[in-house]
Protein backbone atom coordinates (compact mmCIF):
# COMPACT_ATOMS: atom_id res chain seq x y z
CA UNK A 1 0.00 0.00 0.00
CA UNK A 2 1.29 3.43 -0.91
CA UNK A 3 1.69 5.89 1.71
CA UNK A 4 0.11 9.31 0.66
CA UNK A 5 2.30 12.17 1.02
CA UNK A 6 0.28 14.66 3.44
CA UNK A 7 0.76 18.10 4.54
CA UNK A 8 3.78 18.83 6.15
CA UNK A 9 3.85 17.98 9.56
CA UNK A 10 3.15 21.01 12.24
CA UNK A 11 4.43 21.79 15.25
CA UNK A 12 1.79 21.39 17.90
CA UNK A 13 -0.49 24.37 18.20
CA UNK A 14 -1.00 24.33 21.87
CA UNK A 15 2.71 24.65 22.63
CA UNK A 16 3.08 26.82 20.06
CA UNK A 17 0.29 29.48 21.89
CA UNK A 18 1.12 28.37 24.86
CA UNK A 19 4.73 29.80 24.22
CA UNK A 20 3.58 33.00 22.44
CA UNK A 21 1.26 33.72 25.03
CA UNK A 22 3.57 33.60 27.65
CA UNK A 23 5.69 36.33 25.89
CA UNK A 24 2.75 38.33 25.20
CA UNK A 25 2.08 38.77 28.74
CA UNK A 26 5.70 39.42 29.52
CA UNK A 27 5.27 42.19 26.52
CA UNK A 28 2.05 43.58 27.86
CA UNK A 29 1.57 42.70 32.03
CA UNK A 30 -1.29 45.16 32.64
CA UNK A 31 -3.55 43.83 29.72
CA UNK A 32 -3.99 41.02 28.02
CA UNK A 33 -3.27 40.44 23.88
CA UNK A 34 -5.26 38.53 22.15
CA UNK A 35 -3.53 36.11 19.42
CA UNK A 36 -5.94 36.12 16.13
CA UNK A 37 -6.05 32.43 15.06
CA UNK A 38 -4.44 32.94 11.60
CA UNK A 39 -1.36 34.43 13.60
CA UNK A 40 -0.98 31.67 15.13
CA UNK A 41 -0.68 29.29 12.05
CA UNK A 42 1.74 31.51 10.94
CA UNK A 43 4.30 31.62 13.95
CA UNK A 44 3.77 27.74 13.33
CA UNK A 45 4.83 27.69 10.00
CA UNK A 46 7.17 30.21 10.85
CA UNK A 47 8.95 27.74 13.51
CA UNK A 48 8.60 24.78 11.06
CA UNK A 49 10.74 26.59 8.58
CA UNK A 50 13.04 28.03 10.68
CA UNK A 51 13.65 24.06 11.83
CA UNK A 52 13.95 23.16 7.58
CA UNK A 53 16.59 26.68 7.69
CA UNK A 54 18.85 26.06 10.43
CA UNK A 55 18.68 21.90 10.00
CA UNK A 56 19.71 22.31 5.96
CA UNK A 57 22.76 24.70 6.55
CA UNK A 58 23.50 22.44 9.90
CA UNK A 59 23.24 19.73 7.58
CA UNK A 60 25.82 21.46 5.03
CA UNK A 61 28.33 21.99 7.75
CA UNK A 62 28.42 18.29 8.83
CA UNK A 63 28.61 17.44 5.14
CA UNK A 64 31.66 19.78 4.73
CA UNK A 65 33.63 18.23 8.09
CA UNK A 66 32.94 14.69 6.24
CA UNK A 67 30.85 13.62 8.78
CA UNK A 68 27.28 11.27 8.26
CA UNK A 69 25.82 12.16 11.75
CA UNK A 70 24.85 15.60 12.34
CA UNK A 71 25.97 16.70 15.86
CA UNK A 72 25.34 19.70 18.49
CA UNK A 73 29.02 21.71 16.90
CA UNK A 74 27.08 21.20 13.17
CA UNK A 75 24.00 22.97 14.76
CA UNK A 76 26.30 25.57 16.59
CA UNK A 77 28.08 26.41 13.87
CA UNK A 78 24.84 26.98 11.84
CA UNK A 79 23.14 29.46 14.38
CA UNK A 80 26.26 32.14 13.61
CA UNK A 81 26.24 31.19 10.22
CA UNK A 82 22.27 32.41 9.37
CA UNK A 83 22.80 35.52 11.86
CA UNK A 84 21.00 33.68 15.04
CA UNK A 85 23.99 33.72 17.24
CA UNK A 86 22.03 35.09 20.40
CA UNK A 87 21.15 31.44 20.56
CA UNK A 88 23.90 29.59 20.96
CA UNK A 89 24.48 30.84 24.98
CA UNK A 90 21.05 29.50 25.89
CA UNK A 91 21.22 26.61 23.80
CA UNK A 92 24.45 25.24 25.26
CA UNK A 93 23.57 25.81 28.36
CA UNK A 94 20.12 23.74 28.06
CA UNK A 95 22.48 21.13 26.18
CA UNK A 96 24.70 21.01 29.60
CA UNK A 97 21.68 20.38 31.53
CA UNK A 98 20.15 17.53 29.57
CA UNK A 99 23.79 15.93 29.51
CA UNK A 100 23.83 16.16 33.15
CA UNK A 101 20.20 14.64 33.86
CA UNK A 102 21.12 12.38 31.12
CA UNK A 103 24.30 11.26 32.72
CA UNK A 104 22.30 10.31 35.88
CA UNK A 105 20.03 8.19 34.20
CA UNK A 106 21.77 6.60 31.95
CA UNK A 107 23.45 5.59 35.57
CA UNK A 108 20.54 4.17 36.73
CA UNK A 109 19.44 2.46 33.88
CA UNK A 110 22.59 0.71 33.35
CA UNK A 111 22.80 0.10 37.19
CA UNK A 112 19.17 -1.92 36.53
CA UNK A 113 20.18 -3.65 33.34
CA UNK A 114 23.09 -4.85 35.31
CA UNK A 115 20.42 -6.26 38.00
CA UNK A 116 18.26 -8.02 35.50
CA UNK A 117 21.28 -9.34 33.85
CA UNK A 118 22.69 -10.86 36.76
CA UNK A 119 18.96 -12.09 37.60
CA UNK A 120 18.48 -13.80 34.35
CA UNK A 121 21.73 -15.38 34.56
CA UNK A 122 21.17 -17.17 38.10
CA UNK A 123 17.96 -18.49 36.24
CA UNK A 124 18.48 -19.37 32.90
CA UNK A 125 19.74 -17.40 29.74
CA UNK A 126 21.83 -14.75 29.43
CA UNK A 127 21.19 -13.47 25.95
CA UNK A 128 18.27 -11.15 25.85
CA UNK A 129 20.38 -9.22 28.81
CA UNK A 130 23.02 -8.55 26.87
CA UNK A 131 21.50 -7.35 23.56
CA UNK A 132 19.49 -5.42 25.31
CA UNK A 133 22.06 -3.64 26.64
CA UNK A 134 24.03 -3.21 23.38
CA UNK A 135 21.35 -1.89 21.96
CA UNK A 136 20.92 0.82 24.20
CA UNK A 137 24.25 2.11 24.02
CA UNK A 138 23.98 1.95 20.08
CA UNK A 139 21.46 4.30 20.40
CA UNK A 140 22.53 6.90 22.45
CA UNK A 141 25.35 7.35 20.79
CA UNK A 142 24.22 7.99 17.19
CA UNK A 143 20.79 7.68 15.66
CA UNK A 144 19.41 5.75 12.85
CA UNK A 145 16.68 7.10 10.47
CA UNK A 146 13.78 5.58 12.79
CA UNK A 147 15.10 3.41 15.50
CA UNK A 148 14.95 5.73 17.39
CA UNK A 149 11.56 6.75 17.79
CA UNK A 150 10.49 5.30 21.05
CA UNK A 151 13.24 6.66 23.12
CA UNK A 152 12.94 9.99 22.06
CA UNK A 153 9.31 9.98 22.71
CA UNK A 154 9.59 9.40 26.12
CA UNK A 155 11.94 12.04 26.31
CA UNK A 156 10.35 14.64 25.00
CA UNK A 157 6.54 13.94 24.27
CA UNK A 158 4.27 16.87 25.80
CA UNK B 1 3.48 -4.76 80.27
CA UNK B 2 4.05 -4.83 76.93
CA UNK B 3 2.50 -2.38 75.87
CA UNK B 4 5.08 -0.27 74.11
CA UNK B 5 5.45 -3.03 71.35
CA UNK B 6 1.44 -2.90 70.18
CA UNK B 7 1.36 1.13 69.16
CA UNK B 8 4.76 0.70 67.22
CA UNK B 9 2.66 -0.42 63.99
CA UNK B 10 0.01 1.37 63.89
CA UNK B 11 -1.09 4.90 64.78
CA UNK B 12 -1.00 5.59 68.63
CA UNK B 13 -4.44 6.00 69.76
CA UNK B 14 -5.19 9.28 71.44
CA UNK B 15 -7.89 8.30 73.43
CA UNK B 16 -7.34 6.62 76.97
CA UNK B 17 -6.94 2.90 76.24
CA UNK B 18 -9.06 1.32 77.29
CA UNK B 19 -11.65 2.24 74.18
CA UNK B 20 -9.03 -0.54 72.45
CA UNK B 21 -9.37 0.63 68.98
CA UNK B 22 -6.56 -1.86 67.93
CA UNK B 23 -4.76 -2.78 70.45
CA UNK B 24 -6.56 -5.60 72.30
CA UNK B 25 -3.86 -6.84 74.53
CA UNK B 26 -2.78 -5.22 77.62
CA UNK B 27 -4.25 -2.02 76.40
CA UNK B 28 -4.64 -0.73 79.95
CA UNK B 29 -1.33 -0.06 80.36
CA UNK B 30 -0.74 1.68 77.41
CA UNK B 31 -1.49 4.80 79.41
CA UNK B 32 1.27 4.11 81.77
CA UNK B 33 4.02 5.15 79.57
CA UNK B 34 2.07 7.85 77.25
CA UNK B 35 4.64 11.09 77.16
CA UNK B 36 7.51 9.44 75.88
CA UNK B 37 6.36 6.96 73.35
CA UNK B 38 3.76 9.68 72.21
CA UNK B 39 6.69 11.60 71.49
CA UNK B 40 8.84 9.05 69.66
CA UNK B 41 6.17 7.99 67.70
CA UNK B 42 5.34 11.73 66.31
CA UNK B 43 8.99 11.86 65.36
CA UNK B 44 8.39 8.92 63.42
CA UNK B 45 5.62 9.79 61.93
CA UNK B 46 6.80 13.05 60.91
CA UNK B 47 10.37 11.60 59.31
CA UNK B 48 7.78 9.46 57.28
CA UNK B 49 5.68 12.25 56.18
CA UNK B 50 8.94 13.93 55.13
CA UNK B 51 10.23 10.72 53.13
CA UNK B 52 7.03 10.96 51.69
CA UNK B 53 6.87 14.22 50.34
CA UNK B 54 10.29 14.39 49.12
CA UNK B 55 9.82 11.69 47.00
CA UNK B 56 6.41 13.62 45.91
CA UNK B 57 8.39 16.70 45.37
CA UNK B 58 11.27 14.83 42.95
CA UNK B 59 8.29 13.28 41.26
CA UNK B 60 6.88 16.47 40.11
CA UNK B 61 10.31 17.97 39.50
CA UNK B 62 10.49 14.96 37.00
CA UNK B 63 8.07 15.61 35.11
CA UNK B 64 8.66 19.30 34.75
CA UNK B 65 11.68 18.00 33.08
CA UNK B 66 9.84 17.00 30.87
CA UNK B 67 7.60 19.39 29.66
CA UNK B 68 10.43 22.01 29.58
CA UNK B 69 11.09 20.30 26.38
CA UNK B 70 7.93 21.41 25.44
CA UNK B 71 8.27 20.65 21.63
CA UNK B 72 8.01 17.05 21.01
CA UNK B 73 11.29 15.94 19.96
CA UNK B 74 9.75 13.15 17.79
CA UNK B 75 7.92 16.02 15.52
CA UNK B 76 10.73 17.78 15.74
CA UNK B 77 12.81 15.05 13.85
CA UNK B 78 9.64 14.09 11.16
CA UNK B 79 10.22 18.04 10.27
CA UNK B 80 14.24 17.60 9.83
CA UNK B 81 13.38 14.54 7.93
CA UNK B 82 11.16 15.86 5.44
CA UNK B 83 14.25 17.56 4.18
CA UNK B 84 15.84 14.19 2.25
CA UNK B 85 19.22 15.76 2.53
CA UNK B 86 18.67 15.52 6.15
CA UNK B 87 20.22 11.84 7.11
CA UNK B 88 21.59 11.33 10.46
CA UNK B 89 20.80 13.29 13.27
CA UNK B 90 22.62 12.88 16.60
CA UNK B 91 20.46 12.16 19.62
CA UNK B 92 20.90 15.90 20.97
CA UNK B 93 19.99 17.75 17.86
CA UNK B 94 16.08 17.34 18.11
CA UNK B 95 16.79 18.71 21.77
CA UNK B 96 18.82 21.60 20.38
CA UNK B 97 16.17 22.50 17.80
CA UNK B 98 13.30 21.78 20.57
CA UNK B 99 14.95 24.81 22.36
CA UNK B 100 16.63 26.97 19.33
CA UNK B 101 12.25 26.89 17.76
CA UNK B 102 11.49 28.04 21.09
CA UNK B 103 13.71 31.10 20.96
CA UNK B 104 12.94 31.69 17.53
CA UNK B 105 8.98 32.29 18.47
CA UNK B 106 9.80 34.13 21.38
CA UNK B 107 11.70 36.75 19.01
CA UNK B 108 8.97 36.52 16.20
CA UNK B 109 6.48 37.15 18.96
CA UNK B 110 8.14 40.53 20.81
CA UNK B 111 8.62 42.28 17.18
CA UNK B 112 4.78 41.18 16.13
CA UNK B 113 3.74 42.53 19.32
CA UNK B 114 5.86 45.89 18.84
CA UNK B 115 4.31 46.14 15.20
CA UNK B 116 0.84 45.45 17.01
CA UNK B 117 1.48 48.25 19.67
CA UNK B 118 2.53 50.57 17.29
CA UNK B 119 -0.68 50.21 15.91
CA UNK B 120 -2.41 50.51 19.14
CA UNK B 121 -4.48 47.32 18.88
CA UNK B 122 -4.83 44.40 21.31
CA UNK B 123 -5.23 41.60 18.92
CA UNK B 124 -2.18 40.01 17.07
CA UNK B 125 -2.91 39.61 14.11
CA UNK B 126 -1.00 38.19 10.80
CA UNK B 127 0.36 41.91 9.43
CA UNK B 128 1.87 42.23 12.46
CA UNK B 129 3.98 38.99 12.08
CA UNK B 130 4.04 39.81 8.33
CA UNK B 131 5.99 42.94 9.31
CA UNK B 132 8.31 41.77 11.59
CA UNK B 133 9.80 39.03 8.99
CA UNK B 134 10.08 42.60 6.54
CA UNK B 135 11.46 44.55 9.16
CA UNK B 136 14.51 41.82 10.66
CA UNK B 137 17.09 40.92 8.72
CA UNK B 138 17.64 37.65 10.00
CA UNK B 139 14.02 36.68 9.27
CA UNK B 140 14.41 37.22 5.42
CA UNK B 141 14.03 33.71 5.47
CA UNK B 142 10.55 34.05 6.19
CA UNK B 143 9.75 36.21 3.21
CA UNK B 144 8.02 33.62 1.80
CA UNK B 145 6.44 31.57 4.59
CA UNK B 146 3.85 34.69 5.57
CA UNK B 147 1.78 36.08 2.94
CA UNK B 148 0.27 39.24 3.18
CA UNK B 149 -2.88 40.13 3.12
CA UNK B 150 -4.51 42.84 1.71
CA UNK B 151 -3.31 45.72 3.25
CA UNK B 152 -4.96 47.48 6.39
CA UNK B 153 -4.66 50.72 6.30
CA UNK B 154 -2.77 51.34 9.23
CA UNK B 155 -1.10 54.71 9.57
CA UNK B 156 2.66 54.37 9.32
CA UNK B 157 5.45 56.38 10.43
CA UNK B 158 6.49 58.94 9.00
CA UNK B 159 6.62 59.68 5.37
CA UNK B 160 4.36 57.77 2.71
CA UNK B 161 3.23 54.84 2.74
CA UNK B 162 2.66 52.60 -0.25
CA UNK B 163 0.78 49.45 -0.91
CA UNK B 164 3.15 47.08 -2.59
CA UNK B 165 1.46 44.25 -4.69
CA UNK B 166 2.25 42.24 -1.91
CA UNK B 167 0.21 44.11 0.43
CA UNK B 168 2.75 45.27 3.10
CA UNK B 169 3.17 48.65 3.50
CA UNK B 170 6.76 50.25 2.75
CA UNK B 171 8.36 53.23 4.65
CA UNK B 172 9.83 55.81 2.33
CA UNK B 173 12.73 57.34 3.73
CA UNK B 174 12.96 61.12 3.08
CA UNK B 175 15.97 59.88 0.98
CA UNK B 176 15.51 57.66 -1.67
CA UNK B 177 17.91 55.34 -2.63
CA UNK B 178 18.15 54.64 -6.62
CA UNK B 179 15.74 52.25 -7.56
CA UNK B 180 16.83 48.59 -6.86
CA UNK B 181 18.57 46.48 -8.67
CA UNK B 182 17.44 45.49 -12.37
CA UNK B 183 13.85 44.52 -12.24
CA UNK B 184 13.76 43.97 -8.62
CA UNK B 185 11.28 46.23 -7.61
CA UNK B 186 9.82 46.31 -4.05
CA UNK B 187 6.61 47.47 -5.81
CA UNK B 188 6.35 43.93 -8.14
CA UNK B 189 4.76 46.16 -10.26
CA UNK B 190 4.91 42.29 -12.72
CA UNK B 191 1.46 40.94 -10.73
CA UNK B 192 1.43 37.53 -11.06
CA UNK B 193 -1.82 37.33 -12.57
CA UNK B 194 -2.54 34.09 -10.86
CA UNK B 195 -3.10 36.05 -7.66
CA UNK B 196 -1.99 33.41 -4.91
CA UNK B 197 1.18 33.24 -6.15
CA UNK B 198 3.63 35.47 -4.29
CA UNK B 199 6.52 35.33 -6.62
CA UNK B 200 9.28 36.12 -4.62
CA UNK B 201 12.77 37.87 -6.20
CA UNK B 202 16.19 36.75 -4.05
CA UNK B 203 15.31 38.24 -0.21
CA UNK B 204 18.19 39.87 0.70
CA UNK B 205 18.13 41.93 -2.65
CA UNK B 206 13.97 42.48 -1.61
CA UNK B 207 15.09 43.61 1.25
CA UNK B 208 17.20 46.33 0.60
CA UNK B 209 15.69 48.05 -1.92
CA UNK B 210 14.29 51.21 -0.85
CA UNK B 211 11.94 53.69 -3.12
CA UNK B 212 11.53 56.91 -3.22
CA UNK B 213 8.24 58.04 -3.31
CA UNK B 214 6.21 56.26 -5.92
CA UNK B 215 5.89 58.98 -8.37
CA UNK B 216 9.48 59.53 -9.00
CA UNK B 217 9.90 56.33 -9.59
CA UNK B 218 7.77 55.17 -12.64
CA UNK B 219 8.54 51.32 -12.08
CA UNK B 220 6.51 51.30 -9.00
CA UNK B 221 3.37 52.80 -10.44
CA UNK B 222 3.25 50.73 -13.65
CA UNK B 223 1.29 47.92 -12.22
CA UNK B 224 -1.05 50.28 -12.72
CA UNK B 225 -1.48 51.87 -9.88
CA UNK B 226 0.62 54.49 -8.11
CA UNK B 227 -0.07 53.84 -4.61
CA UNK B 228 -2.61 52.22 -2.66
CA UNK B 229 -5.31 49.76 -3.76
CA UNK B 230 -3.32 47.54 -6.03
CA UNK B 231 -4.37 44.12 -4.75
CA UNK B 232 -6.94 43.00 -7.26
CA UNK B 233 -5.94 39.35 -7.64
CA UNK B 234 -3.66 39.38 -4.24
CA UNK B 235 -3.37 37.85 -0.97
Amino acid sequence: MEKVVSEAEELPKAIVRRVVKDKLSDCSPDYDINVHKDALLAFSESARIFIHYLSATANDICKESKRQTMNAEDIFKALEEIEFSEFVKPLKASLAEFRMKNAGKKGEAAKEKEMKKKRKAEDSSVKSGTKTKQKKEDNDNEEEDDENEDEEDNNGSE
Amino acid sequence: MDSNQQAQSSSYPPQPPTSAITHAPSSTTAMATPPFHHHHLLQQQQQQLQVFWTYQRQEIEQVNDFKNHQLPLARIKKIMKADEDVRMISAEAPILFAKACELFILELTIRSWLHAEENKRRTLQKNDIAAAITRTDIFDFLVDTVPRDEIKDEPSLGGMVGATASGVPYYYPPMGQPAGPGGMMIGRPAVDPTGGVYVQPPSQAWQSVWQTAGAEDGSYGSGASSGQGNLDGQG
